[in-house]
């Protein structure tokens, strides 16, 4: 189900009355009832998948259960390798098994051996990518004794399945998520209104922002050959905003939906295209990700700590690997290894915690010194942007190469598409009102928020996408 | 929870408030468009248009007959009703709609020529009457088509969504500004673009006639002679094969001699039916009259239409 389609517009309100005007005194009814929403929710794509889901539940509810009652090291060790291997086994077949397969074969034809092999017919379980990473941490913290193993297997299957933010994140963890389904919450009003703001600026984002600049960026990508530098460089801006868009705006619509039942989701963007430099990005982008990654991964591996070899190897590690856990293209892998490129300057140069605050939180307008670093990062993250849409490696150079040997600076696309000026406008009014409520966590505050408001559903319905909505980019993941 | 559903309800109530008012706000600027087809179709719909002579015929017709010429020539008040791509059926459609709201015309002037006989079941231009989707008039005559503008999902959309064209062009109607993309002219619009060849166009009409598989094209002949039989009860009908370009009369003269043999017969039948056949005037001959192989010119046009008035009267 879609936050953007009919259905979740009946879904919602329905889950919503139920959740606080029926079983407003039962807990345990209330989290069933959530489980089968959920439940409900992801069936309704396809149904067959829910036992991924719930067996991945069953052996993480278990294995932790078991890992709170051993004392011994080494069972708990094991424990948590099954874990491990159960849920990263299940995200390596339904994910890159296809992916493995093409490359051996690739790789063997590049020495002359021909391989003959057959890739098989596998359907990616949408958000598999998510709710796989939103168990590992339960387990890992649970190992790591900073959580304690839950006693409920309804509080955890709810939180495993838990629809606002089931397919697409924020990756939640248990530490934040778990404790808020053992408490029969009551009705807070400005929570529900928050809420209420969020999926509307969420669904702002999506329909507005990232489905508008969609037909740009699949016309310009998919006819990349015969466009010129200017239309080039736009059709990287745009997918930058579509992506932003999409994400962010599923983000939003998460959080808030939550919020509606009385849950926190933790915050998965804070304005990254407003970044100063590559590191500051990755604190604002996929903030739930990029922190598992620290947690689970960067940190074991020794972190920042150690000779600065270590360190350059491990941001190496963690951007490639958060590339592939995108997608089973090696152009995820490279955008990875472009964004460690990027981040390896501010990393030597021991800056990559120089930029912790709000860009000119005291001011209206940036300083030169911030708004050119601004616009260097932004321009360092559309070039990695061009890999992650590329359809393939090769594509994205030929992008590049057409880019810079047709330096034609015309409106090409532009004269197409008679309303892409609109198109800019939109994305100009959008950027400016994320600049001036850079601190909050959405526009619709203040004096002139009921403005705000009218002027935000007048654009949801007049420049939204609704009758051929689109799914949401990170579903894919 | 009282205060969080009050909020609530202000927000539904805002969005139903633009909901309705933004897609009202669109309509009625579209319709005051100047001489576009909004308005055209406004007007067809509330019987302002009232013509004694009305031109039916797809694109051909739109460029080619000048109804200020031709209105002037026989001192009538002429209207062309063409409809721009439309099949045949869609012309018969416009003009039914046209007749169960304005007077029924005293002449009424039929364009033919090789693909005004092929069948087309898709509403064309249906963009242009968004602004009456929801007027039971058009479902009556156009919901038939295969389109969905008229489909009852619809209803549950947004007309105006991410459609930029119309809302500019609505807010631009309805605070009056001009939009200078309006240019038709009592439905006429005057063709000044530079002759070129459209040769899509002219190879699917050489394989037709080197297949001979043009059997349907003679069976809605028999479609449109019957129109015109019905049409004749009421009004003078004159069907008129306007002057093609050289080349695409050169293309199918058996074809050309097969229908026009029909409609000699039909105006023979019925005292109210004429033929004019001007296909193969000596202005096909000059490109200089033509935007491509198909369509007269503003030069043209005027030619043309000076050249059927006598044609035409009395």
């Amino acid at each position: 189900m879609l936050f953007n389609s009919l259905t979740f517009l009946v879904f919602l309100p329905v889950v919503f009355c139920i959740y606080w005007f029926v079983l407003h005194k039962h807990l345990l009814a209330r989290n069933v009832f959530l489980l089968l929403a959920s439940y409900v929710f992801y069936g309704w794509w396809d149904w067959r998948f829910l036992s991924l889901i719930a067996g991945s539940t069953l052996v993480d509810y278990y294995v932790a259960r078991f890992m709170a009652a051993s004392d011994s090291q080494k069972k708990r060790k094991a424990l948590l390798v099954v874990s491990l291997v159960v849920n990263l086994g299940l995200l390596c077949f339904f994910k890159y098994v296809n992916f493995f397969v093409d490359s051996w074969v690739e790789a063997f034809s590049g020495l002359g051996m021909v391989m003959h092999t057959s890739t098989l017919n596998i359907i990616l379980p949408v958000g598999i990518s998510f709710y796989t990473f939103q168990t590992l941490s339960y387990t890992i913290d649970v190992y790591r004794g900073n959580l304690q193993a839950s006693r409920k297997l309804i509080d955890f299957a709810t939180y495993v399945a838990f629809f606002p933010q089931l397919v697409a994140g924020p990756i939640e963890r248990a530490i934040n998520l778990l404790p808020q389904f053992a408490v029969l919450k009551k009705f807070n009003g400005q929570q529900a209104i928050s809420g209420i703001h969020l999926i509307l600026w969420g669904l702002f984002q999506k329909v507005v922002i990232a489905d508008s600049c969609a037909p740009y960026v699949n016309s310009i990508f998919d006819n990349y050959e015969s466009m010129n530098s200017l239309s080039l460089m736009l059709g990287a801006v745009y997918f930058a905003f579509q992506i932003y868009g999409d994400f962010t705006g599923y983000s939003n619509i998460a959080i808030g939906t939550a919020r509606l039942l009385g849950f926190d989701l933790m915050r998965n963007f804070n304005y990254p295209y407003f970044s100063r430099d590559m590191a500051e990005f990755w604190r604002r982008w996929h903030i739930s990700l990029s922190t598992w990654f620290r947690d689970y991964l960067y940190i074991p591996l020794g972190g920042s700590r150690g000779a600065k070899t270590m360190q350059l190897r491990n941001v190496f590690i963690i951007f490639m690997v958060s590339g592939f856990w995108h997608g089973a293209n090696w152009t995820f892998v490279f955008w990875g290894f472009l964004h460690a490129l990027f981040f390896i300057p501010v990393l030597l140069l021991n800056k990559n915690r120089s930029n912790l605050d709000q860009v000119a939180e005291h001011g209206i307008l940036p300083s030169f010194k911030e708004l050119f670093q601004m616009l260097t990062t932004f321009v360092l993250a559309c070039i990695a942007w061009v890999f992650f849409r590329a359809a393939s490696f090769s594509e994205a150079i030929a992008y590049f190469k057409t880019m810079l040997t047709k330096p034609s600076f015309h409106l090409q696309y532009l004269k197409i598409e008679r309303y892409s000026i609109e198109m800019l406008l939109i994305i100009a009014i959008f950027v400016g009102l994320e600049w001036a409520h850079r601190t909050q966590e959405h526009p619709f505050v203040g004096k002139w928020k009921w403005v705000k408001i009218a002027a935000v559903i007048l654009m949801l319905l007049t420049l939204g996408v609704y009758s051929d909505h689109q799914d949401f980019i990170y579903f894919q993941f | 929870m009282k205060h969080f559903l009050k909020y609530l309800a202000v927000i539904c109530a805002l969005t139903v408030v633009f909901w309705i008012g933004a897609g009202k706000m669109v309509d009625h600027g579209l319709i005051k468009l100047e001489n576009s087809r909004y308005q055209e179709w406004d007007n067809i719909a509330r019987g302002t248009i009232n013509a004694e002579v009305v031109i039916l015929g797809s694109s051909r017709g739109v460029s080619g007959y000048n109804p200020q010429i031709i209105g002037a020539g026989l001192n009538k008040k002429a209207y062309n009703l063409s409809y721009d791509a439309g099949s045949y059926a869609l012309q018969a459609s416009k003009f039914n709609l046209y007749l169960e709201n304005n007077k029924t015309p005293e002449l009424i002037i039929q364009n033919i020529d090789f693909t005004h006989f092929a069948a087309n079941d898709s509403l064309i231009g249906e963009n242009n009457m968004l602004p009456f989707r929801e007027n039971d008039l058009f479902k009556t005559h156009f919901a038939g088509y295969e389109n969905h503008i008229f489909e009852p999902w619809n209803l549950f959309s947004i007309k105006y969504t991410r459609n930029f064209r119309f809302i500019r062009k609505g807010l631009y109607g309805y605070f009056s500004i001009y939009d200078g993309h309006n240019i038709h002219k009592d439905g006429f619009v005057a063709n000044d673009e530079a002759f070129k060849k459209d040769k899509r166009n002219l190879v699917a009409l050489k394989k037709t006639v080197e297949a001979r598989s043009y059997a349907y094209l003679l069976r809605n002949v028999e479609t449109v002679k019957k129109s015109m039989a019905t049409y004749s009860l009421k009004s003078e009908v004159v069907v008129v094969w306007a002057p093609e370009y050289i080349e695409r009369y050169a293309l199918a003269p058996e074809l050309h001699a097969i229908i026009s043999a029909q409609f000699r017969t039909l105006a023979s039948q019925h005292s109210n039916i004429t033929f004019i056949d001007l296909s193969d005037h000596a202005m096909g001959k000059e490109a200089v009259n033509f935007y491509d192989t198909f369509h007269l010119n503003s030069t043209g046009s005027s030619k043309f239409s000076t050249l059927l008035v006598p044609y035409l009267a009395p």
